[in-house]
């Protein structure tokens, strides 16, 4: 029992590119993602990242409506439209199941479980009960494991000397250090990352930050840490060094803190977030990264005094009701 | 509105159609005697709703539409300042501002530095360019400063070890083992730490690179210390209400404790033989503070703005000083206070007169003097500020494993 290696749109994309290779796929058989969804029990995004993939390595083809078509060796076929069982797409096929069903189930609970644990840091110090958490997610330890695995990378949790998964606290000094983590690299790895930021994805990013601000604070503590996810991890993350990305990651808690901040406090009257978040797009848009790095920089530093100040606020929530599987541990 | 709901209920003035002012805060200020007088002198009516410091606090950041005037402390004011439930307030507005600014950057500064460490008050008195708080002056303050007072613990001479009662006063007594079983501790997670602090400070139980300010491993340690102190039978309880320091004191159960000045009055006013300790280490200082709703406004604001003057005037800082407590604009006090009043409970002199208290009832015997010098000596004597330090928070949540422990 190892760590689960690929994602969710890698076991899709290697099933498929199998099923292309072998040529079990008639040639002109229109790939929708719904349907092929379907047939391997996922969701639709890791299908959509993995016929984007195929269609970018030129494994499956656009046409002239909507989904993929299977190449056709000898050129231009007409698209068939068949049932994907029928046509030969064997989910069985090219596919570890229990490795499929891990990832799904992996999938399903982490965004619950990250945001679970997050909600508990600022209350003390937490031993993770494995056991518990998987009989909490309904999913098995293999699971389990490999959820605080990714909690690991993105700083959520620790493993303790006596191999125990420890939560929390939440503390000043901790966010004073990821902010100086953060403000030393992710300015620098924006400006790296420029050369592979498009231009209309940019602009999509920056129209989700003004249509948030325009319903202010009509908005859910959801809808604004999504936003930190186009700009920290779509934009910032961009790069082809991937050790710096997973040491950016893991110094990235306080965006899981942003989030614990909301649900706990609400919604602020006012925040200046947003039009901070803007300023860094419009800057990439304008072709400024030099630009765009300082408006970056002076965003992580107010966000720095703004995460202090909301962890002294919390001080007067007292200890919400807690997940089973987090025990209250002494330093 | 209440006066509205209340329809002709019979008060001393007749305030229909006059603004209710709501105000939060705690027992320390909050008193009738001193609400039925501003509600004649200022022809309004006045709502107090008391609570605990915790639950005043809490109110205060998360509700400000619940009340327009919060009257507690400089050490809280930033937290409800951050959360932008209270209003930035024009210093220009406030009658009796030179005297207080006078007191705020004289009487309570050394060599340019604010007395003291921790939260200072000035450190968060002016409101910055940038809408944060902080020393250098402008044109609006967070809060008009107010009520203060140095606070140390209060004892049984007769009551305590002998040997320590030979020795000069010290923050150790309270976790001295000569006093273990008959001590008691404020249950507040920033006021009960920081007299443990300094207790364990002085008996050398513990460092502190700066006492105003804990780090985790400093938490850490002192929770830690507690906690087998408390195990080892050394508190009696941590009190939770003045009225319970008070009870604990005149019943006997406890010889030492930490000791507010309403209790100490209040067992005076008993007979209650209880010295207020003036500890060689220094002082632990409050500076109460009032401040407006961030929703007040016209008329609610401008009887807001009346009420904070009124404070100022100099009949409430007397009342408030029959309880031993100082206020920042004290000239105007002078003249509510009788000659022996001021002489023994400003100027440090022995009691000219018996002195009553609150109540009316005799609280200081006419030869009586007030331990640790006049109202300027016991200032310049503060050697920490209650604080909500950087980690007060995770401060927080070890305090109530110490409670539960």
């Amino acid at each position: 029992m190892g760590r689960l290696a690929r994602k969710l749109y890698e076991i899709v994309y290697d099933a498929l590119e199998g099923h292309l290779r072998d040529r079990r796929l008639p040639p002109g058989l229109v790939l929708l993602e719904g349907p092929v969804a379907e047939i391997f029990r996922t969701s639709r995004a890791p299908v959509k990242t993995a016929l984007r993939m195929l269609s970018e390595r030129g494994l499956v083809e656009r046409f002239n409506g909507r989904g993929f078509i299977v190449p056709d060796p000898d050129g231009g076929t007409e698209p068939l439209r068949l049932d994907l069982r029928q046509a030969g797409l064997d989910p069985n096929a090219h596919i570890d199941e229990d490795e499929l069903q891990n990832r799904v189930a992996w999938e399903r609970i982490y965004s619950a479980a990250e945001r679970e644990v997050g909600l508990a840091l600022p209350f003390g110090r937490f031993q993770i009960n494995e056991a518990r958490m998987g009989e909490h997610f309904g999913v098995s330890r293999t699971v389990v494991r490999d959820v605080l695995g990714r909690m690991q990378e993105r700083g959520l949790v620790e493993k303790a000397p006596r191999s125990h998964w420890i939560a929390g606290p939440l503390t000043a000094s901790a966010i004073r250090e990821f902010y100086e983590i953060r403000v030393m690299l992710e300015p620098q790895a924006l400006i790296q990352a420029v050369p592979s930021l498009d231009i209309d994805e940019l602009a999509a990013m920056r129209n989700r930050v003004a249509l948030l601000e325009a319903r202010y604070p009509q908005v859910s503590a959801e809808e604004l840490t999504g936003l930190d996810v186009d700009l920290h991890t779509r934009c910032v993350q961009r790069i082809a060094n991937k050790r710096l990305v997973a040491i950016i990651r893991q110094a990235q808690l306080p965006l899981i803190a942003n989030y614990t901040f909301l649900s706990h406090l609400g919604i602020p009257e006012e925040t200046p977030e947003l039009a901070e978040h803007k300023l860094v797009f419009e800057h990439l848009i304008q072709g400024s990264p030099a630009a765009a790095a300082a408006a970056l920089k002076a965003h992580l530093e107010r966000s720095l005094d703004r995460a202090l100040i909301r962890l002294k606020v919390l001080s007067v929530k007292s200890t919400p009701p807690l997940p089973p599987y987090l025990m209250a541990t002494a330093p | 509105m209440k006066a509205e709901a209340d329809g002709l209920a019979a008060p001393q003035v007749n305030t229909r159609g006059k603004p209710v002012l709501r105000v939060l805060g705690t027992k320390v200020t909050l008193i009738d005697e001193i609400r039925r007088r501003a509600e004649s002198d200022l022809g309004i009516r006045l709502d107090y709703s008391v609570g605990d410091g915790i639950e005043a606090q809490q109110r205060a950041a998360t509700q400000p539409s619940s009340y327009d005037v919060y009257d507690q402390w400089f050490n809280n004011v930033d937290i409800v300042w951050s959360s932008g439930a209270i209003q930035p307030l024009r210093a220009a507005r406030i009658t009796n501002w030179a005297q207080v600014e006078r007191h705020m950057r004289t009487a309570l500064m050394q060599n340019g530095q604010p007395i003291g460490r921790g939260d200072a008050p000035i450190k968060y008195l002016y409101v910055q360019p940038d809408k944060r708080l902080g020393p250098h002056p402008t044109d609006y303050i967070s809060a008009l400063p107010c009520v203060h007072h140095v606070d140390a613990f209060g004892y049984r001479r007769r009551s305590i070890a002998p040997e320590l009662a030979g020795e000069p006063e010290s923050w150790g007594w309270l976790l001295d083992p000569r006093c273990r079983g008959r001590v008691a501790l404020v249950d507040d997670p920033a006021i009960g730490a920081a007299d443990a602090a300094l207790a364990a400070q002085a008996l050398g139980l513990a460092e502190f690179r700066d006492i105003g300010n804990l780090t985790i491993e400093e938490i850490d340690a002192l929770t830690r210390l507690l906690i087998r102190k408390k195990r080892a039978g050394h508190f009696r309880t941590c009190w939770s209400s003045i009225d319970e320091a008070t009870a604990l004191m005149q019943e006997g159960a406890v010889d030492i404790e930490s000791l507010w000045t309403p209790s100490l009055t209040a067992l005076w006013s008993r007979g209650v033989d209880v010295q207020y300790a003036a500890p060689k280490e220094g002082y632990r200082g409050w500076h109460g503070c009032l401040a407006i709703s961030v929703n007040a406004r016209g008329a609610v604001l401008d009887a807001a703005y009346d009420y904070l003057n009124w404070w100022l005037s100099g009949w409430a800082g007397a009342v408030m000083a029959r309880q031993g407590y100082y206020m920042a604009a004290h000239e105007a006090v002078v003249e509510h206070l009788s000659p022996a009043e001021w002489g023994y409970w400003y100027r440090g002199e022995p009691a000219a007169t018996d002195l009553c208290g609150p109540d009316g009832s005799i609280v200081v015997r006419q030869g009586a003097r007030r331990n640790g010098g006049s109202y300027w000596d016991r200032l310049s004597r503060i050697v920490l500020w209650n604080s909500s330090m950087d980690e007060h928070n995770y401060l927080v949540r070890r305090w109530a494993q110490f409670i539960a422990a």
